[in-house]
């Protein structure tokens, strides 16, 4: 039976430990204040919009020159984010920086594309819609199928009999073999969405790290080799589709560096950006015409970069460091924390989160505590409760006060 | 004496079983309808959609129906053995203690075993006619964690009232409540998919607490 009683202890030692800091959590958290930034491209720096706690208003300010601005001023110096503003105000120029600009061209090279950990690490459904990619029609329409990729073919299966088409399947097998992809797909990446403006299909990596773009066109399979460089291997892709068609997708390679794939000739282009890992970071391109912003939000804090858009090119750079202290009370009670969910993942998993070396004197005064309280009331000795409270603190302290052998 | 037992344990939970039998079918024959509906109003290939691509699980509804089931069994099988301490009686039978907890929890087990096994199947079946062999194993992934719930609710139902002291009682409900939140902690499909096979382990974790209980039983232990 004494075994029995550690077993509970140990449980309720680690759903304490599970419970406790999520509760902690809860009551203390504060979210990282980090201002947006957007490069400047009339002042050529980063410029940036935060909220003043103290004057309970909005701060627009030059990073670098720490000069103010009011908000119609603000609009002016970033004339490629508030044009529509400036549109609707008649104060567009028709140049920035020296460079002609008409509406139509800031519409069409605008675009936002964020990468979230959790679009990479969710659990998957291994089933994919191939849209036709020149229907004629200006909305896209569900196809009547969805493929499966297995370890050596392609099938297509039609949801209202949930039977394989084998005539398609047959037509699309073809072209895998023509085109020398080499099963099993490693990566699949696509956007399945009807809502989007047009489709490019999907962007698969086979078993040699190629990449393949795979197609639907006029109901026949259209299926090429990228000419990806393959000692990249890649790790995530992620698709879009921007206004001005200038590039299918994102790819994220294992060497942690970030890859665009245009649609010249799919000619790859290494997007630099600040230190980032897709598994765990979240990454924010906003671009214009002129310059695009790369962002990566991490632990450590926001990195920035500006980039020229035609060359890519790094043409300034801006950090701001995470100062989200850890709250003392939570450091010196909690030894560690058990987790169950992370924020850069939709998948369930265990980890844990070690606390600092503070935690041991907590640890030591509720063993000592626990020692006392078996003495006064004449508990049976047991060393392995003492050791336990050491070792797991506050954790351990009320487990083995709510379950021990009396 | 193990098959009178057993038909004892049987006498006690037959009517709580159809009863939750019948409830688990009505609700599995409620979500085939309501998903029926769904398939003529909008089409099959809408419904794959949404499961494909926009993470919707159709049998969500089964969520805490293991649960429940879990506890109706445990509370029909262990509080009459509580009232007016009949536990006794049955701890006094010519069988080993031991043969006697594993015997009541074996039968109590086997009957939300057949329960679970015919709602899955059920499950299982409507989803092979309709769905590809994907969506089965998404199915069964996302819903394993909901039954092993309805598993460890009973072996804690078992726990609580067989524990003589309501202080202890309260402890073990906390404990209890924890460890099965472990497994509701997210609603998205296949979320368990990494860790199911340490999700299995938790109904064998808490399997042995009954005896510590019955051992505080059986040592007269009080408030």
């Amino acid at each position: 039976m004494k075994r029995i009683n550690s077993l509970i202890i140990l449980l309720a030692t680690l759903l304490l430990a599970w419970g406790t800091p999520a509760l902690y959590h809860i009551i203390t958290d504060k979210a990282a204040d980090y201002a947006f930034t957007y490069y400047s491209s009339v002042e050529q720096s980063f410029c940036a919009i935060s909220y003043d706690d103290e004057k309970e208003k909005l701060v627009r300010k030059n990073v670098e020159t720490g000069k103010k601005y009011t908000e119609s001023e603000f609009d002016s110096i970033l004339p490629l984010f508030y044009y529509r503003q400036l549109l609707s105000d008649g104060r567009l120029p028709d140049t920035i920086g020296g460079e002609a600009i008409s509406p139509r061209e800031i519409g069409l090279k605008t675009f936002y594309f964020r990468n979230d950990a959790r679009d990479k690490n969710k659990p998957h459904i291994p089933l994919y819609t191939l849209f036709e990619s020149m229907s004629g029609r200006v909305n896209l329409e569900m196809p009547g199928d969805f493929f499966r990729l297995t370890n050596n073919n392609i099938e297509f299966i039609d949801p209202e009999t949930n039977t394989v088409k084998h005539e398609k399947s047959q037509n699309f097998m073809d072209a895998f073999n023509r085109s020398g992809f080499q099963f099993p797909a490693k990566l699949v990446a696509g956007n399945p969405s009807p809502r989007k403006a047009y489709d490019e299909g999907y962007f698969i990596s086979d078993d040699n790290n190629r990449v393949f773009h795979l197609k639907m066109v006029n109901g026949k399979p259209f299926l090429k080799d990228t000419g990806f460089p393959s000692e990249v291997k890649p790790v995530y892709m992620a698709t879009y589709e921007p206004d001005d068609k200038s590039f299918y997708a994102f790819v994220f390679g294992q060497n942690q560096k970030l890859y665009l794939l245009t649609t010249e000739q799919y000619k790859t282009e290494e997007i630099p950006t600040p230190p980032f890992d897709v598994n765990t970071d979240q990454l924010l391109i906003m671009a214009n015409p002129l310059y695009w912003n790369v962002n990566v939000t991490s632990d450590k804090g926001k990195e920035i970069f500006a980039l020229n858009a035609g060359t890519k090119e790094v043409v300034d750079r801006a950090s701001f460091p995470n100062k989200k202290k850890e709250n003392r009370i939570g450091s010196l009670l909690l030894p560690f924390e058990v987790g169950m969910e992370k924020s850069t993942s939709l998948f369930v998993t265990p980890s844990v989160k070690w606390g600092t070396y503070s935690a041991l004197l907590a640890n030591l005064f509720f063993a000592l505590t626990f020692f006392f309280i078996c003495r006064i009331k004449k508990y049976k000795k047991n060393r392995f409760s003492l050791i336990w409270v050491f070792l797991t603190g506050i954790y351990g302290f009320v487990a083995c006060l709510a379950f021990i052998r009396k | 004496m193990k098959k009178a037992l057993l038909y004892k344990e049987l006498k006690k939970t037959k009517r709580v079983w159809m009863i939750v039998f019948l409830l688990g079918i009505t609700l599995l024959f409620y979500l085939c309808l309501k998903a029926g509906r769904s398939f003529r109003l909008v089409g099959m290939e809408h419904l794959w959609d949404v499961v494909v691509n926009r993470d919707q699980f159709i049998f969500r509804d089964l969520k805490f129906f293991p649960l429940l089931a879990g506890v109706c069994i445990g509370l029909a099988q262990y509080v009459p053995e509580m009232v007016q301490k009949r536990i006794k009686l049955t701890l006094h039978l010519p069988l080993k203690e031991r043969t006697i907890v594993l015997l009541m929890l074996a039968q109590g087990l086997l009957s939300l075993l057949l329960l679970f096994a015919a709602q899955i199947g059920g499950v299982l079946i409507y989803t092979a006619i309709y769905f590809s062999a994907e969506f089965i194993y998404s199915t069964l992934i996302t819903m394993v964690p909901w039954y092993l719930a309805g598993f460890t609710s009973y072996l804690f139902v078992a726990m609580i009232c067989i524990e003589p002291t309501w202080k202890r009682r309260i402890f073990n409900a906390v404990l209890a409540t924890g460890t099965i939140q472990l497994v509701f902690i997210s609603s998205f499909p296949g979320a368990y998919s990494q860790i199911i096979k340490w999700i299995i382990l938790i109904p064998v974790f808490v399997m042995p607490f009954t005896f510590l209980s019955i051992s505080r039983f059986k040592e007269g232990e009080q408030e």
